[in-house]
């Protein structure tokens, strides 16, 4: 029997195309894939955000308990990188939740979203993900919705406000934030120990003009927030930028190999951060 | 960059309407003979007929592989070998489970791998898609707020295949000459950029399954 002979008879037992396709179907991942536009994801995957903020609101108290945030952000595809980021928050059993600051795609198409969960996980901590200018291409934007809930939220921990405030603006076809809506959550958010929001994008970034920036810190300081924490410019900054207002934390994307924490206290604030 | 790739993008589908043409031109000249083989052949008591240049060869239908929940095409056998299927793809909530609704025109130019028959009635194929998404946020050209390069145009993706297709010749002189079973593995450009450049995405986690049905046009 030669070589042509044998790949004929291969071929000719049908057999073993369907024993392929049955060990293709066990042996990958999400093996059918509609479209890499898709906005739709399967039972244990959706509403992550939302999930995950009632397992914190499990060990939140009513008064207030110093804690310790991890922070990464802007993951893009630099998967290799935000798996030794996961690697390390892992080693730290103080955190209380970790926060992601957007961009955790860089095309905002669907197994991208896959990959990202797969990721995210091993992380052993609860995990809350913003939406960054990436996750809006494509249908990104409604894939993120259906993966971890609504864009803007809040949420109350161990007495400190936590907003999570969506303000990416050319990708929704040069829209402003909704800045009503931050302003009616922080107008009932005095009384609280601390106040901080995490944004993707900070206001003297490339989306902003000049109108929005002013605005933006406007409401920080009519309100008190105590610090505002963005991703976006992939390099890490810590500083008070404008006269008035508070100062403003960046977190450095995935491939600059540190993390960021923020350490709540009695008798104040302050940001950590570790290379590894 | 973005100007570099158009210009792939437009040889490639310069490149393929060119050997279209061509074949379009073939079969033309071919019926003029054909109208002399006809006199001839009504002697032998058989008629033949030549279908129109709009009529294609084959007709598919898929399930899934990047173009939508289902998609249909046509397209024509322009070689021996090569044979290029234009389809059009859906997915919408109820069919698919996306809360958008996206449109795919796809063009898979596909290539049977051996001499037609060498493997008996199964055809092993390979080839490229290019794919066209109408759905949220995808543009060919940056929208004009954005800097120069902010981000590459997304409208356009070229999605890889290999595959086979057991074909079923149907007795009788209908309509189709023959069905065929195919199977399809692709995966998309931004997939295999991330295999290249990441170690996370390994080679099993680009890839997708799509399953089809041809029919082949008398």
């Amino acid at each position: 029997m030669n070589l042509n002979s044998y790949a004929m008879w291969f071929f000719k037992k049908k057999v073993h195309l369907f024993a392929g396709l049955i060990f293709l179907m066990v042996g990958c991942n999400e093996i059918i894939e509609y479209s890499p536009y898709k906005a739709g994801v399967r039972s244990p995957d959706e509403d992550l955000n939302i999930k995950a903020i009632n397992r914190i609101s499990e060990y939140s108290e009513d008064e207030f308990r110093p804690f310790k945030l991890g922070l990464v952000g802007d993951s893009h595809t630099y998967y290799d990188y935000y798996e030794k980021q996961i690697r390390q928050m892992n080693k730290h059993d103080d955190i209380d939740f970790v926060v992601h600051l957007g961009d955790i795609t860089l095309s905002g198409i669907y197994r991208e979203f896959i990959w990202f969960r797969d990721i995210t996980a091993k992380l052993k901590h609860p995990m809350i993900t913003i939406i960054g200018n990436h996750d809006y291409l494509s249908n990104g934007e409604y894939m993120y919705q259906e993966m971890f809930g609504p864009l803007n939220f809040s949420m109350v921990y161990n007495d400190c406000l936590l907003v999570f405030f969506d303000n990416v603006i050319w990708e929704k076809n040069v829209e402003d934030p909704d800045f009503e809506w931050l302003e009616s959550v922080l107008k009932d958010g005095e009384d609280y120990r601390y106040r901080f929001v995490f944004s993707h994008i900070p206001p003297w970034s490339d989306q902003f003009n000049i109108g929005n920036e002013y605005y933006f810190n406007m409401l920080m300081d009519k309100y008190n927030v105590d610090l505002s924490i963005h991703g976006h410019t992939h390099n890490y900054r810590y500083k008070q930028p404008y006269e008035t207002g508070p100062p403003y934390l960046v977190v450095s994307s995935s491939q600059k190999g540190e993390i960021f924490f923020l350490h709540v206290d009695e008798d104040g604030f302050y940001p950590g951060r570790e290379d590894y | 960059m973005r100007y570099k790739f158009n210009l792939i993008f437009a040889w490639l589908i310069l490149l393929l309407i060119v050997p279209k043409g061509f074949a379009q031109t073939n079969s033309s000249q071919n019926k003029t003979q054909v109208s002399i083989d006809e006199k001839s052949s009504i002697q032998y008591d058989t008629i033949l007929i030549r279908k129109g240049w709009y009529i294609p060869d084959h007709i598919k239908v898929q399930y899934a592989g990047l173009i939508g929940f289902m998609s249909v095409g046509a397209g024509y056998e322009v070689t021996d070998r090569y044979e290029p299927t234009l389809y059009y793809g859906l997915l919408t909530q109820n069919f698919g489970g996306s809360s958008v609704t996206v449109h795919t025109i796809s063009l898979k130019n596909s290539w049977k791998l051996f001499r037609p028959g060498l493997l008996g009635d199964i055809t092993p194929k390979a080839g490229f898609s290019v794919n066209l998404g109408f759905t949220n946020n995808t543009f060919h050209r940056l929208p004009a707020h954005y800097p120069n390069n902010y981000y590459f145009q997304n409208r356009i993706h070229v999605a890889p295949f290999f595959g086979g297709e057991w074909k079923i010749d149907l007795p009788g002189d209908g309509f189709f000459n023959a069905v065929g079973l195919y199977t399809e593995m692709s995966t998309l450009d931004n997939y295999v950029l991330e295999f290249i450049r990441t170690k996370y995405v390994t080679i099993d986690k680009i890839w997708n399954l799509s399953f089809g049905v041809s029919l082949y046009i008398n």
